[in-house]
């Protein structure tokens, strides 16, 4: 063997070392995160704090005004962000290719999506609570979380039919599709995967926002709502309120909280990862 | 082979001068070419030298690309495919196009052959089944894929690939096929299936085929065209130019000194 090929080897081994050093200590971080929740928290997790509402003791308090919140905050975010936000992403990747334009937009919108999320909650105060008079309601909520995920859906999007070749577009073009039957009918379907992986992604980014939450007023000591203009709770805003508490045994609570919003990622993510593996493999026979 | 037989009739497809540009390359100059009916016609010529590009302005597929312009008349039964009032979505269903490498929806066999059909409100239901089942048929594809219509057309082998490519453009009954190269990915077996099919599509369809594989284009081809740097140096029938060919630069080609 010659000399360079036993560095080769050795830096070869190295690397690999190092990459599961490097995974093993992000799996050991959330290893020891659940496993002290769960010591914490998990004594705490019964149907009656599923189902229980706000309370002066912390053995009574239940999550369900926060649950049923984060869930609807999530069906109104999703019902505004995706239908603009995969349109937006289409019109981007498809339509508006070659304008100065599109460019424009482009860098824009790449800098939105990295832009902090306390800055949206300032906009949505501004433009929703204030100037559109929701105030302190669902809808405010909604529209400031769906602004936020917005740049991630539309760039998600544009990146998913970035992934379809060319190829496919010729093939629908050449008998005699239109612009919008190619794409309506191909390009997207072909890259749906990608796109429901990414509003899925998303959707669980907004479900974990406080900062600008806070910002526009959502409450805590909050009933269950009944409608899109009712003051709200969300399961992070919830969980914040209690671990601010001095007493022990609302950190009990918190931690059973951060218990069910970390499941509903989990949960989540695995529809993400379920939805694209189905779609692949319907695409692939 | 059938024999070259005069042409007398009105040409097909009729390019009148044509000058192509991609920015400011111009990849096309001065092009005329007639091309018969239910004939199969081939263009040869080294990389880059504008036969690819010729063959894309036959069905306005280069009018997809950014930042392109072309000049001159194409005609296609009289009537010039350029013109503004000429509906490009309906040129498309009369010059279908078969692409060089296999590029078949990332569905069912069954809906790759449809789509043209169901996008254009051809056929449905029943009609739909049988101009599916004619279309695969017509490729010579039907007796391998009858019992698995509704598999991914991605599982499928290169040339069935192709052959599935081929269904599908026959499928909304064209009259012009256009080939780019279509068996450059293909092995020597499948290729031979498609030059047999092409053979048995130019009595109903005009067939003009771009190809780099110069016996390729004697076996399968009734006229060759002959072109280079954006020129079409001569044109004549496939015997003809492979024997005698005119023009020096003709015979340099053929004989192998470049390209």
């Amino acid at each position: 063997m010659t000399k360079s090929s036993v560095v080769n080897q050795y830096k070869d081994r190295l690397f690999r070392g190092m990459g599961i050093v490097a995974t093993g200590l992000g799996l050991a971080v959330l290893l020891f995160l659940v496993g002290t929740l769960l010591w914490d928290g998990v004594q705490r997790l019964n149907w009656a704090f599923l189902t229980g509402g706000a309370s002066r003791f912390a053995q009574k308090a239940g999550i369900l005004p926060a649950l049923v919140g984060t869930a609807w905050l999530m069906v109104l975010t999703a019902l505004l962000a995706i239908p603009v936000g995969v349109a937006a992403g289409i019109y981007l990747e498809e339509y508006g290719r070659a304008n100065r334009l599109a460019g424009f937009l482009e860098i824009n919108i790449n800098n939105l999506a990295g832009v902090p999320s306390i800055i949206y909650g300032l906009l949505g105060l501004q433009l929703f609570a204030r100037l559109a008079h929701f105030g302190a309601s669902f809808l405010t909520g909604a529209l400031t979380l769906a602004l936020l995920i917005l740049p991630v859906i539309i760039v998600a999007t544009r990146e998913s039919l970035k992934t379809v070749p060319a190829s496919v577009r010729e093939a629908s073009y050449a008998l005699g599709a239109s612009r919008w039957q190619t794409v309506s009918q191909q390009v997207l379907p072909a890259a749906g995967g990608g796109v429901l992986t990414g509003i899925i992604l998303a959707l669980s980014r907004a479900i974990g926002e406080t900062a600008p939450l806070i910002v526009i007023g959502a409450k805590v000591f909050v009933s269950v709502p009944h409608s899109v203009f009712d003051p709200y709770t969300v399961l992070p805003l919830q969980i914040y309120n209690w671990i601010s508490r001095p007493q022990a045994a609302y950190f009990t609570n918190a931690a059973a909280a951060i218990l069910v919003l970390l499941v509903i990622t989990f949960l989540m993510n695995g529809l993400a990862i379920y939805l694209r593996n189905r779609w692949a493999s319907e695409a692939n026979g | 082979m059938d024999k070259p037989m005069p042409d007398t009739s009105i040409p097909k497809i009729d390019a009148q001068h044509v000058n192509f540009f991609y920015g400011p390359k111009q990849a096309l100059a001065d092009v005329s070419l007639p091309i018969a009916a239910n004939r199969v016609t081939a263009l040869i010529g080294p990389s880059g030298c504008g036969k690819s590009t010729f063959l894309r302005l036959l069905n306005r597929m280069n009018e997809l690309l950014p930042n392109t312009r072309m000049e001159g008349t194409i005609l296609l039964d009289g009537q010039n495919i350029y013109a503004p009032d000429y509906d490009v979505y309906e040129l498309r269903r009369q010059v279908g196009m078969v692409f060089q490498k296999p590029n078949p929806f990332p569905k069912s066999i069954f809906d790759n052959v449809a789509y043209g059909l169901t996008i254009n409100k051809l056929k449905s239901g029943t009609a739909l089944v049988e101009a599916v089942e004619a279309a695969l048929r017509q490729a010579d594809l039907w007796d391998e894929v009858k019992d698995s219509l509704k598999n991914s057309a991605l599982a499928l082998s290169g040339g069935q690939q192709q052959r599935l490519c081929i269904a599908r453009a026959l499928a909304i009954q064209p009259t012009v096929i256009l080939m780019d190269e279509p068996t450059s990915a293909l092995d020597p077996i499948a290729t031979d299936v498609i030059e047999k099919l092409i053979a048995e599509l130019k009595k109903t369809y005009t067939v003009v085929i771009v190809t780099h594989n110069m016996q390729q284009a004697s076996r399968v081809s009734d006229t060759t065209a002959f072109f280079y740097l954006g020129k079409l140096i001569e044109v004549n029938t496939t015997k003809e130019l492979f024997e005698h060919p005119h023009e020096e630069k003709t015979h340099s080609y053929l004989s192998g000194h470049f390209g």
